[in-house]
């Protein structure tokens, strides 16, 4: 019997054949845990249970249940065997393949990643106010935000500023970060079973780093700090921007204000990186009172959207949820933390349809941006 | 003189450098420029191909990027001027798309000058074909796209 643990198969080179994810599955007792807590189950008829047991019995799984499962985690979270039906997902995404016409947006983010991989020599450049110091040896990697305030159509969104707080933040403690020239991460490329442009990315990525000298490597993203710190086989530090603010919190000279605020685990950050009270402590230290979700921590219900595949009317549904939760938690025009950039750019987008869809004035803000709105320090 | 003889034949073999450029072509105004470029028997490089859509505002940004990783050196997005788009402001929509991609190449650290952006009426067979040849020669400037 093989149940995944924490040995992830990603260290080797797998190319896992029909029967060997078959004995990946053998655990399943078809208890349909899975199946009850699936965030996609509360608006389709996504079935995880049967999609395992169909698998057993030969049949292929339709490309239809391939892209639709968000990889979430949350079925692993409850299985008592531990079958880990995401692995499963990426493992058969990997050996089957998915077509173009089942991303968001035309592609284009994954095509940006292919992109990055084949076409340049250098990582992305990013441009922000604030002190940067080259041979420092605490690096700040910002992520794609800057690619989303291009490509995402969004008016009332400046992802940029997700970056420019971090730095503002880094400031503010007194440190002046080395702003690393990476590529992307390469984690949905990786999530899509895409290996040969995760591989690509990743080793640029590892090489830089290595070359660059850095002890520190802090990011924003919640995909970012999963990828760095798990998938990737680096000697250096890598910490979340919740991470970092927690170490220095004392420095920031919070104004000590209560105010209600939601916060929303991330999978990538809570899920995948048990990373709970870090970010809530960050949170509680601005002097924000958090209102939790019924479903909280590591039975959080995905924000809709993974790895830009398959953003249709589940997700919408799935989205519009997550926003009356939060209605109900801190009111119609409350603020919902995240600490994940994509979170922060799906959820901003179901906001920005408004009427007829829903009528909701609630903020999404990053947990950076939050924390920068309520530091009174000078940098 | 074997020496010579294998100069000759590398020259010889040795084909010159011909970019493909994907050129998207409005409908309504641009494609009909070409067309006329070509009724009037007016000259341009060969090196482009062309592919016709119903407004420039079709043109998605991954439509380019996709051109560019399938082998294209170089893409022409052309619509109607300002004013004159069939569906009254679909060019403009492509002015901004074209735009943020051009910006998303400088953060990716790519040439930008790969991709332009062009006005071409029905009636400017002449500026088609100019354009045509003045993009060409650019291109190959630039040279072929180093892959990694």
């Amino acid at each position: 019997m093989m149940v995944i643990s924490d040995q992830s198969p990603i260290y080797a080179a797998v190319n896992l054949s029909k029967s060997e994810l078959k004995t990946m599955l053998s655990a399943c007792y078809q208890c349909s845990s899975c199946t009850s807590v699936c965030p996609l189950r509360r608006v389709s008829k996504f079935n995880p249970r049967k999609i395992i047991h169909k698998f057993k019995m030969d049949t292929p799984v339709s490309e239809e249940d391939l892209t639709s499962c968000l990889t979430c985690s949350l079925c692993l979270e409850v299985c008592p065997q531990e079958v880990d039906f995401p692995e499963f997902i990426r493992l058969s995404r990997k050996n089957v393949g998915i077509s173009d016409d089942n991303f968001a947006h035309h592609n284009i983010f994954n095509l940006i990643q292919i992109f990055m991989g084949e076409m340049t020599e250098s990582g992305m450049k990013f441009d922000f106010q604030g002190k940067t110091d080259p041979t420092s040896n605490i690096a700040y990697f910002p992520g794609c935000i800057d690619l989303f305030d291009r490509f995402l159509d969004l008016k009332e969104t400046d992802f940029h500023q997700i970056g420019q707080s971090a730095i503002n933040i880094m400031n503010k403690v007194g440190i002046s970060p080395n702003l690393i020239s990476l590529k992307c991460c390469g984690h949905d490329a990786y999530w899509t079973g895409d290996e040969g442009a995760y591989d690509q990315v990743r080793e640029y990525n590892t090489q830089f780093i290595k070359s660059s000298g850095i002890s520190t490597l802090v990011v924003s993203c919640a995909e970012c700090y999963y990828t760095f710190e798990k998938l990737y086989d680096l000697d250096v530090r890598v910490q979340h921007i919740s991470q970092f603010i927690d170490e220095n919190k004392e420095k920031l000279g919070f104004k000590g204000e209560t105010y209600d605020l939601a916060y929303h685990d991330a999978c990538r950050l809570g899920r995948f990186m048990k990373e709970y009270d870090t970010p809530r402590n960050v949170l509680k230290a601005t002097g924000a009172n958090i209102k939790e979700f019924t479903l909280n921590k590591q039975f959080t219900k995905c924000c809709g959207v993974s790895a830009w595949l398959k953003c249709d009317d589940n997700s919408r549904a799935i989205m519009l949820r997550k926003l009356e939760e939060t209605a109900q938690a801190v009111g119609n025009e409350g603020t919902l933390a995240v600490g994940c950039t994509k979170c922060f750019a799906h959820l901003n987008c179901v906001l920005e349809d408004r009427k007829p869809q829903h009528n909701f004035q609630i903020k999404v803000k990053e947990i950076g941006m939050i924390v920068d709105e309520t530091s009174s320090s000078k940098s | 003189m074997t020496e010579t003889n294998s100069k000759i034949q590398t020259e010889l073999l040795e084909e010159p450098y011909e970019p493909t450029i994907i050129v998207f072509a409005c409908n309504w105004c641009s494609y009909a420029g070409a067309d006329l470029a070509g009724v009037s028997r007016l000259k341009y490089p060969t090196n482009i191909r062309i592919v016709r859509v119903m407004c420039s505002g079709r043109v998605d940004p991954a439509f380019i990027m996709k051109a560019f990783l399938k082998g294209a050196d170089g893409v022409l997005v052309a619509g109607c001027h300002p004013g004159d788009c069939h569906y009254l402001e679909g060019n403009l929509s492509t002015e901004v798309r074209v735009k943020n991609t051009q910006e998303a190449f400088d953060i990716l650290g790519w040439e930008t000058d790969r991709l332009r952006l062009e006005w071409i009426s029905a009636s400017e067979g002449k500026r088609f074909a100019q354009i045509i040849t003045e993009f060409t020669e650019q291109i190959k400037e630039l040279g072929p796209i180093k892959k990694r």
